[in-house]
């Protein structure tokens, strides 16, 4: 903790967080009613529309919509530097010489990287829901899930705090995965390149396969975009469920793995 | 003969209609569109002829815009003529059918047929062919006998196919693309209960 303190990639991640949260206030205020009618041209022939869409649950369904992709490479990049770092500069050894044993050493990263991973989500949801609300005010909030949903705001709030909670396990298990592969790499850089390019082969392998066979269920690419299912007019839970432990299968499997391999690694 | 029966149902029914001035209720707003899901919405509504209603809501609310004209106002604006076509029973009630063809062009209905409950003299049903919206129909459910103005109404409409931009759509999110292609004019209902009549005479 102390370390990341003083690092400054903490900080810039906080402050990517930030900066995606602005782009996204901007870009609803300018253009954000053009989209609403892009949404709703066909509609506005047979009816009036009465009420403000643009607004803070529909501004933070978009933020949300950063998990996709924004954030993970966040994750993935602040992982990467926390557990790549110190193999790297030789400090590994001598962390390992002292008292910690390596199980107790890479469990203690493992924890911060989810700490970290917690902590960005936490800063994403606060400051989307709150600014989001406090700029652009309460509504109910439409989404495009199947069909045209228009969720009510008390209901809308309730979802946007689950997907973020949601998200937050999402983004635990793509840090876990960076960690995991940070220890086979002494460069926090190959590390990085790695896991992007690992999340990027199982996307495509995710997408290559039908549904039907269900092996991309399988991969937990498949499950980061889960938050999702609490947008249908009914909260697909059964999905959420499976997603949920999906996800957390990942977590286990990344840290046996990771602890497994970090016992046996040659640190000379 | 048809056209007198029918010119006397009308004068009947214009003149129950013409007893209220204005109008204030409570309506509850229920969408039936299968690519559309919202729950019941609540509204203030308020109707003073020949201004379109107004509705207040803290929610917010779909209107359709057809179908509220409680009044008539645009089939009897202009000179029009009447055909009446005989009887048939609508919810167990006997009604008077009658067909209105306005007789301008500036008149925004081509044909009305109306079915008139022959004991109240309330429209129990109104079949609009508009010039540049379709056809809807309107079903009216009456909980009073002295005016014209429904407990409930359900308004049926066409709709034009509703293009939903797929790329905005959720990632895992499974469309049957060649279905909603294949799919024509969909026809929506917009349920309106009203509660808290304030009549304005």
């Amino acid at each position: 903790m102390f370390k990341l303190k003083r690092r400054p990639l903490g900080y810039l991640a906080l402050g990517a967080i930030i900066i995606i949260d602005l782009v996204v206030f901007v870009a609803a205020a300018l253009e954000g009613q053009l989209f609403l009618d892009f949404f709703t041209e066909n509609l506005q022939e047979t009816f009036f529309f009465q009420g403000n869409l643009l607004n803070g649950s529909l501004v933070s369904y978009l933020i949300l919509n950063s998990l996709w992709f924004h954030i993970p490479l966040i994750v993935v990049v602040v992982a990467c530097a926390l557990v790549g770092g110190e193999g790297n500069d030789g400090s590994l050894q001598t962390i390992l010489t002292r008292k910690a044993s390596r199980g107790a050493y890479v469990l203690s990263k493992y924890l911060l990287v989810t700490l970290v991973s917690l902590v960005l989500v936490l800063l994403l949801a606060a400051t989307s829901l709150g600014l989001s609300y406090g700029f652009f005010g309460r509504g109910d909030l439409l989404v495009l899930m199947e069909t045209l949903n228009i969720i009510p705001f008390e209901d809308a709030l309730m979802r946007l705090i689950g997907a973020f909670a949601f998200g937050m396990l999402a983004m635990i298990t793509v840090g876990l995965m960076a960690a995991t592969i940070s220890l086979f790499f002494d460069s926090p850089v190959n590390a990085i390149l790695v896991s992007i390019f690992s999340m990027i082969l199982l996307t495509i392998i995710g997408k290559g396969m039908p549904a039907s066979v269900g092996w991309a269920k399988l991969l937990f690419v498949y499950h980061l975009s889960g938050w999702q299912n609490f947008f249908p007019f009914e909260v697909a839970w059964s999905e959420l469920v499976e997603s949920l432990l999906v996800l957390l299968i990942h977590c286990m499997v990344f840290i046996l793995v990771g602890v497994w391999y970090f016992r046996r690694k040659d640190l000379v | 003969m048809a056209t007198d029966m029918a010119d006397e149902v009308i004068e009947r029914v214009r003149e129950k209609i013409g007893k209220v001035k204005g109008f204030s209720a409570n309506v509850a707003l229920e969408l039936d569109v299968d690519f559309i899901r919202m729950p019941t919405k609540y509204a203030a509504m308020a109707y003073h002829p020949p201004k379109e209603a107004k509705f207040d809501s803290e929610d917010f609310i779909v209107v359709p815009k057809r179908g509220l004209d409680f009044t008539y106002e645009d089939l009897f604006k202009y000179e029009y003529s009447s055909l009446y076509v005989g009887e048939e029973m609508v919810n167990d009630q006997k009604v008077h059918v009658v067909k209105i063809i306005p007789l301008e062009n500036k008149s925004k209905v081509v044909l009305a047929t109306l079915f008139i409950d022959q004991k109240t003299d309330q429209i129990l049903r109104s079949e609009i062919n508009t010039r540049s919206h379709g056809t809807y129909l309107i079903d009216m459910k009456f909980d009073q006998v002295k005016y014209n103005l429904p407990s409930e109404m359900v308004i049926t409409f066409e709709m034009e196919k509703f293009n939903l931009p797929l790329k905005y759509l959720g990632k895992n999110v499974d469309v049957d693309k060649k279905k909603m292609k294949s799919e024509g004019p969909k026809t929506g209902r917009m349920i309106l209960s009203f509660s808290d009549y304030k009549v304005e005479l």
